[in-house]
């Protein structure tokens, strides 16, 4: 082996890289030829100086615990944001839907007022003739709203 | 990877953040010294290895095995950092009291001025290397990987890991041997 080749394995030699033929022939030129050996120390030196420059740099106390502060910090600002993004995606969506079936929708809608407009009386009528209906229905009404008023803080929670 | 370190993986990626704590108080140490070799500068490396233990943590159910996990997370710091953007704070170099003191036995206060200075002096030339090549010299001198499991992690061929790692060890070696004359 000459000088050229063995310069150019070194690095494999040094990484254990080669095979066990090649790595004791590098081996015996380095033991047999000082330019050769110099250069292998050299490389030595230089892998022992990186690595204790790297490893001579320690991370400050209390890192995991401010890593694990941080997740929270940054959960805690997405269980704030994504509800208030659903609602006005959904809100975007539904303005979206509406303007495109409008034409549609429209003239059902108004049908649908004038005729709620004129059945009104009617179902005053008869909640006024019975008043247990009146009570009942009241109750219902209420029992809704505080489902709804549950449901809706249960979801900001989770 | 121990028993203990797997059950700890797998807590995790049922959201389990008490478990992954413990999982980043083992292996805080080593990535931060793979981050403290990619970014080279202890500011910034705290930085990566936070940012990257947080991505690890939102991304845990795409991970394959628990097994794989101290790899994965390697990957993530190592590709996260080739690509992180560079701050003003790597522009200063680290005061030189920010090194642990490693007094070797029988070492002067001169010889460990000395070494400081080497020290020193290493940490700049490191620092004047391309991010993807001190990537390719921290997983191979400090996490000890083979050429084929770096071309792995980095996902580069067998043949550029061979080319950055030589050209940055021959980089290093030249101005260790300049500063000796």
């Amino acid at each position: 082996m000459d000088c050229q080749h063995c310069s150019d394995l070194l690095y494999d030699y040094l990484d254990n890289e080669l095979d066990s033929h090649t790595h004791g022939v590098v081996a015996n030129h380095i033991a047999h030829c000082h330019q050769c050996a110099q250069e292998w120390q050299d490389i030595q030196v230089t892998s022992l100086l990186y690595r204790q420059s790297i490893t001579s740099v320690a991370l400050d106390e209390g890192f995991a615990t401010r890593t694990i502060a941080q997740l929270d910090a940054r959960s805690s600002r997405w269980t704030l944001l994504l509800p208030l993004i659903s609602l006005f995606l959904s809100s975007l969506i539904l303005g979206v839907v509406l303007l495109v079936v409008s034409p549609v929708l429209m003239p059902i809608l108004s049908m649908i007022y004038e005729l709620t407009i004129a059945l009104l009386p009617v179902a005053m009528i008869i909640l006024g003739a019975f008043p247990f209906a009146k009570l009942v229905t009241v109750t219902l009404l209420l029992t809704i709203i505080m489902l709804a008023t549950w449901a809706m803080h249960r979801k900001m929670l989770y | 990877m121990n028993e203990d370190l797997t059950v700890l993986v797998s807590q995790a990626r049922s959201g389990n953040k008490e478990a992954f704590g413990k999982l980043v108080e083992h292996y805080q140490r080593r990535i931060f010294a793979v981050a403290y070799g990619v970014v080279g500068n202890r500011q910034d490396a705290e930085d990566l290895t936070q940012e990257a233990f947080i991505k690890a943590y939102s991304a845990i159910n795409s991970l394959k095995t628990d097994q794989s996990f101290y790899s994965w997370l390697l990957r993530i710091t190592v590709n996260t950092g080739i690509n992180y953007k560079k701050k003003l704070s790597e522009k200063s170099p680290i005061p030189l009291e920010q090194v642990d003191e490693l007094i070797f036995p029988g070492e002067s206060p001169e010889e460990l001025a000395e070494r400081q200075d080497s020290l020193q002096y290493i940490t700049d030339l490191v620092a004047g290397l391309p991010p993807d090549h001190r990537a390719v010299l921290v997983l191979r001198e400090i996490e000890g990987l083979s050429y084929d499991e770096i071309a792995l992690a980095i996902d580069i061929p067998l043949g550029t890991v061979k080319s950055r790692l030589k050209y940055a060890r021959d980089k290093l070696r030249q101005a260790i041997i300049r500063q000796k004359e």
